[in-house]
């Protein structure tokens, strides 16, 4: 409404530019952590200056650099903010220059730090720390990494950080590296939560779990086709724990290897196991969907491996396996980064058929029979491999809405180009494995009992701070940014790009999530971010940038 | 007019030596016999010849081919241009009675062409999400041997040109390659793009039934012109001018499935030599 009152009165376009330019100030300190998101001159300018200042004392470290797949000529640079030479937990900064010109940097610096960086609590003594403090045994786990943390409380520490497998989470634990004390922790995890060119590829064909046919890509060996996909750029593997959950609950927790007999398999390459089919059929097209829309090679950017497990348990053990695994293994799907070689994917089994969820009168199909779910878990990596989300509170509900948008964007992709004639697409999630009505709904997230507006979003501490619920606020602006609409609890009309340009918010939220958001982004963060990805990929005063301005303003982030 | 066969040791094609000649006019003496060397050309029993012409040809068709790959059927079109080229043929006419004559000749047609591919490739990852694929596949070749059958009538105008009219059935024997397989190679991923990378051909061979029509000028005045010199041998050789026009169709199955019939024959000019005893 303002901006429309600014264009009736007749400011010039170059006025009007630097007006759609966000006023408030871009350098916001609270609790001594300065959130930066600098987009105009003189900002940029000011905040070049820090930036430099800092890498010449070593207090930031450029971790990598990324060529945008997006915008020719862009490049984004990840740095990470130091004290004395060791790592600040979710501080630093992503810069975006063109041609050596700063175009936008977003990040979060902690300052006053004063703690001395010499450790007392050995590695090994942290490591022996978190396996008592969880109850497990942790010689698989890599070696803890010294960092400084800022507490819950606002006081920074000198920590070990330490990944422990839990039987049903990936917990990330905070180790003070002077008192031995366990300062904080957080479930790692990211889970779909319930609430040929080649010689040795062939390709069969398979009915997924609704019935639809599909061509599987896949690998003849000895006589049978194992399900490992040779044709795109990465390898791709689909595992078929067929049933036996302590290995799978080996395989994920305790690092046990997996084999080539492991990978699911099929005798005549007409492929019968519906799950196995939409696993790997769904995470080929994930591939495709991140390679066609953002020119993304697969979830490191560099076709690293993608493997992904099926049939983690029998469903008819759903009553006789520990409550740990029957959340995870039935009633789950996730991602665990530190899994396996190469990241994994796991896919729960579901219930047998006659059980219903008794909160919502659902069933619960196999996980990977939603491809909206299959991208979701895959996205998870991406975002391992690119902005490092941190698995809790906002930066975590982020984490969460990038893949839903993933998941989301996969199946319009293949449903709407006509890939898979018989793949329906819409904004819910998981609605082909919680029957009826899925778990989420970027339309209408008070629908399935989720905030779409910022006053709702939830303030408790269980799932990570709300990760899988506070997601629907950025993702409900997603959605409002394609297809328009009015916010429930604004009352504010968004008017979308429309969904035959539904591209170009994918395009700028994966930009953004990507390549300019800080670990520790928040969603004002994440606002600022895409409002300027999508300057950057479409120009300023853009119906982009328009529809991605209004669309947060709806969901009451500013 | 002079007798030819006393003539012939003076002859100077005859003289001209090479052993092929004179076998020519050995066969040419032997058939006329002495009785021949006044006889008007629409008085003699037999005339013989051969042309080298163009046929003019315009025949277009198609075949597809259904085919399998990555789980899906797949189908390629070939669309082959068979246009004008060149002819030989030979011939022979035996007048049965007054000014009626039956004949046959023999027209032999070979063409070299291309080909052009149309495929519509299956894709390796989605079902109903084909890619196209185009090319040209050269040294496709027709070769179309026709036997016309004619009945013909003889006139002869100022003496010197024989024009002779005709028409009967026509016997077509055609091979021609169509296109029967094609190599596709994968571009690579995403594989929204696929190329041809050679194709195999089958040879069919079919034969029909058509007709010919037309009309054949020859010219027996050569001596009269005296560049030639004076033989008798002369009174016996005509340049000839041929126009015919002969049909048929032929249609072909390939693998089993129905093919678009071929075009065959076509409006023939041709120029040559007649021998007429």
């Amino acid at each position: 409404m303002q901006r429309t009152r600014l264009l009736k009165s007749g400011v010039g376009i170059t006025a009007l530019l630097l007006l759609l330019t966000p006023t408030r100030p871009s350098l916001q300190e609270s609790g001594g952590v300065q959130s930066i998101t600098a987009t105009d001159l003189s900002e940029l300018r000011q905040t070049d200056r820090l930036v430099d200042d800092m890498l010449g004392v070593g207090e930031l470290r450029v971790t990598r650099i990324d060529n945008d797949t997006l915008t020719p000529g862009r490049l984004h640079e990840r740095l990470i903010q130091y004290h004395d030479g060791v790592p600040v937990f979710g501080a630093g900064m992503t810069r975006q220059t063109d041609r050596g010109l700063t175009v936008s940097i977003f990040g979060r610096i902690h300052r006053g730090i004063t703690i001395d960086a010499t450790p007392t609590v050995s590695a090994s003594a942290a490591r022996a720390i978190v396996a008592a403090h969880l109850g497990v045994d942790l010689r698989s786990i890599a070696e803890p990494e010294l960092m400084i943390l800022r507490d819950p409380s606002g006081v920074h520490r000198l920590v070990r950080r330490v990944r422990g497998f839990a039987s049903s989470a990936v917990m990330m634990c905070f180790v003070d590296a002077h008192t031995g004390a366990v300062v904080w922790e957080y479930n790692d995890l990211k889970t779909q939560n319930a609430t040929l060119p080649c010689t040795d590829c062939a390709v069969g064909r398979g009915r997924g779990v609704k019935g639809d046919l599909k061509k599987v890509s896949v690998r003849p060996v000895g006589g049978v086709f194992r399900a490992d996909d040779r044709l795109r750029p990465p390898v791709l593997r689909t595992y078929d724990m067929r049933g036996d959950w302590r290995r799978t609950e080996a395989v994920v927790f305790s690092g046990a290897p997996l084999f080539d007999s492991d990978l699911a398999a099929d005798g005549d390459n007409n492929w019968a196991d519906g799950a196995n089919v939409d696993g790997h059929v769904g995470a080929g097209w994930t591939y495709d969907y991140l390679f066609d829309r953002f020119g993304r090679r697969g979830l490191n950017g560099n076709d690293s491996p993608m493997d992904i497990v099926i049939h983690p348990v029998r469903r008819a053990d759903i009553f006789i396996v520990p409550d740990e695994i029957f959340s995870l293994f039935h009633f789950n799907a996730f991602y665990c980064h530190d899994c396996g070689p190469n990241g994994l994917a796991v896919f729960g089994e579901g219930f047998p058929p006659g059980f219903f969820l008794p909160s919502t009168g659902q069933m619960v199909d196999f996980f990977a029979a939603g491809l909206d779910v299959v991208a979701h878990e895959l996205a998870h990596g991406v975002t391992e491999f690119t902005s490092q989300l941190i698995y809790q509170n906002e930066s975590g509900a982020l984490n969460e809405a990038f893949s839903d948008i993933i998941g989301t964007g996969t199946e319009f992709f293949v449903a709407e180009t006509g890939r898979h004639a018989p793949e329906r697409a819409d904004y819910i999630l998981g609605e082909d494995i919680f029957k009826p009505g899925g778990i989420r709904s970027l339309a209408d997230p008070g629908s399935r009992g989720d905030p779409d507006h910022y006053t709702q979003r939830f303030t408790g501490t269980t799932d990570n701070g709300g990760v899988h619920t506070n997601s629907m606020i950025p993702g409900h602006a997603f959605y409002l940014a394609i297809e328009g609409g009015v916010n429930h609890t604004s009352g504010l009309e968004v008017s979308g790009v429309g969904a035959d340009r539904r591209d170009q918010v994918e395009q700028l939220f994966y930009r953004a999530f990507t390549l300019m958001l800080p670990a520790d982004a928040t969603f004002a963060m994440a606002r600022a971010a895409t409002i300027q990805s999508a300057r950057d990929l479409f120009g300023a005063g853009s119906a982009a940038e328009w529809a991605v301005t209004d669309a947060w303003t709806a969901v009451g982030v500013f | 007019m002079r007798g030819w066969m006393n003539d012939m040791p003076s002859s100077p094609w005859c003289r001209m030596g090479g052993r092929a000649l004179a076998l020519a006019c050995g066969i040419v003496l032997a058939a006329t016999g002495a009785s021949a060397q006044t006889t008007p050309p629409t008085e003699r029993r037999v005339i013989i010849g051969t042309s080298l012409g163009v046929q003019f040809v315009k025949d277009a068709f198609q075949n597809t081919v259904d085919y399998e790959l990555f789980q899906e059927a797949g189908e390629f079109g070939a669309i082959y241009n068979i246009t004008t080229d060149t002819t030989v043929d030979a011939g022979a006419a035996v007048r049965l009675w007054k000014r009626f004559a039956v004949g046959v000749e023999v027209s032999h047609f070979y063409k070299r062409t291309l080909a052009a591919i149309e495929a519509t490739v299956p894709h390796p990852f989605f079902f109903g999400f084909p890619r196209t694929a185009t090319g040209v596949a050269g040294r496709v070749t027709r070769r179309e041997l026709a036997l016309h059958m004619q009945a013909q009538y003889w006139h002869l105008f100022k003496d010197a040109v024989l024009v002779r009219g005709f028409f009967g059935p026509t016997y077509f024997d055609v091979s021609h390659d169509l296109v029967s397989t094609i190599d596709t190679v994968e571009v690579g991923f995403p594989f929204d793009e696929v190329t041809l990378a050679g194709f195999g051909t089958e040879k069919l061979s079919r034969s029909a039934l058509g007709f010919n029509v037309g009309f054949d000028v020859s010219y027996y005045g050569l001596r009269e012109l005296g560049f030639l010199g004076d033989s008798s041998v002369l009174d016996h050789i005509a340049m000839a001018f041929t126009l015919r026009y002969s049909r048929g169709t032929s249609s072909v199955e390939l693998d089993g499935s129905f093919q678009p019939s071929f075009e065959l024959g076509g409006t023939h000019l041709g120029i040559g030599v007649r021998l007429a005893f």
